[in-house]
């Protein structure tokens, strides 16, 4: 249970977050008691939704994105291995990947304990995860389907 | 390319993890050019390598640490269907597999973007970096040689 010293930060850190999707002219979705935001943004072949959590007992806020398709069954080796690839290429943030259930939920996280902390840097997390998420998440459904091969996600990272 | 202001940034950053490093009464290499830092740290098992990373362009402090081993050739699915549940498990950082080459690495990043992040944010990463790597990199040592399978592995630890 977060004391009244992380309460109060991860309430700024919150505030903060608010500000900036403001500042980006977004429509969301709030908890303000759960300290949760959540946002739709249309992508280039595959809209994107986005889960953003202030997380006052960790002093950690993690921005969520849960891919809008399971892997069937029968490619979930085949985009474990994509996901490692892809993985592997990304600086900041990660796919996770529920192997039993195909799930596949994209997450960054960044920290604000004892820190003060701006609007760029909830506004980086935002930008950079859907650029992320909105390379990638065709390219998996796709190699779920077998209509997209791990050479072509290869030769796309390499890019 | 960095900017002033994003160079000054990292240097300010780079600072507070010295301090914090000096805190701590570790031992460390820097390279101060490249604003990154090497160290050792003793593991239940296997020893640790750090590398800290003040990335200006970015504005993001990385801390990666790259396992002491490769998975094998035949071995590699094997890594990313590991590293995968793993990560699923986890709440801060994840691990990294090459398909192409079997290195494993845990990386956790934080930005610094318009921001003044503390000692206190820092000494947490490294607590946080230090107790995952230390938790999961005998499994992953286990998995490649045989040792265990990938059922023991998810028993040790899912």
């Amino acid at each position: 249970m977060a004391d009244n010293n992380k309460m109060m930060q991860a309430n700024e850190a919150y505030e903060t977050l608010c500000l900036a999707l403001d500042s980006r002219g977004w429509t969301y979705t709030k908890d303000e008691e759960g300290l949760e935001v959540k946002a739709e943004v249309i992508g280039n072949d595959i809209d994107i939704t986005l889960r953003i959590k202030v997380d006052p007992e960790r002093l950690l806020v993690s921005l969520f994105s849960d891919l809008s398709y399971t892997v069937p069954e029968d490619s979930r080796v085949e985009v474990a291995v994509a996901l490692a690839m892809i993985n592997y290429a990304t600086v900041d943030g990660n796919f996770d990947y529920n192997f039993s259930t195909g799930r596949i939920i994209f997450r960054l996280t960044s920290r604000f304990r004892e820190s003060l902390v701006g609007t760029e840097l909830f506004n980086y997390m935002i930008g950079v995860s859907c650029s992320t998420i909105d390379a990638y998440n065709d390219k998996l459904f796709m190699i779920g389907k077998g209509r997209y091969t791990l050479e072509e996600l290869k030769a796309f990272i390499d890019e | 390319m960095a900017t002033d202001k994003e160079m000054k940034n990292a240097l300010e950053v780079f600072a507070t993890l010295k301090e914090t490093l000096d805190a701590r009464n570790w031992t460390y290499d820097a390279e101060e050019d490249e604003l990154r830092i090497h160290l050792g740290v003793n593991g239940d098992d296997i020893p640790m390598r750090f590398i800290f990373i003040c990335d200006a362009e970015r504005q993001l402090l990385r801390i990666l640490s790259f396992l002491p081993f490769e998975f094998d050739s035949e071995k590699r699915v094997l890594a990313a269907i590991s590293t995968a549940m793993v990560n699923y498990d986890l709440v801060e950082g994840s691990f990294d597999t090459s398909i192409e080459n079997g290195n494993i690495l845990y990386r956790i990043n934080t930005s610094f973007r318009d921001s003044i992040i503390s000692v206190d944010l820092i000494d947490h990463m490294i607590d946080i970096a230090c107790f995952t790597v230390d938790k999961y990199n005998e499994g992953f040592y286990e998995l490649n040689s045989g040792k265990i399978g990938i059922e023991e592995f998810m028993m040790k630890y899912l």
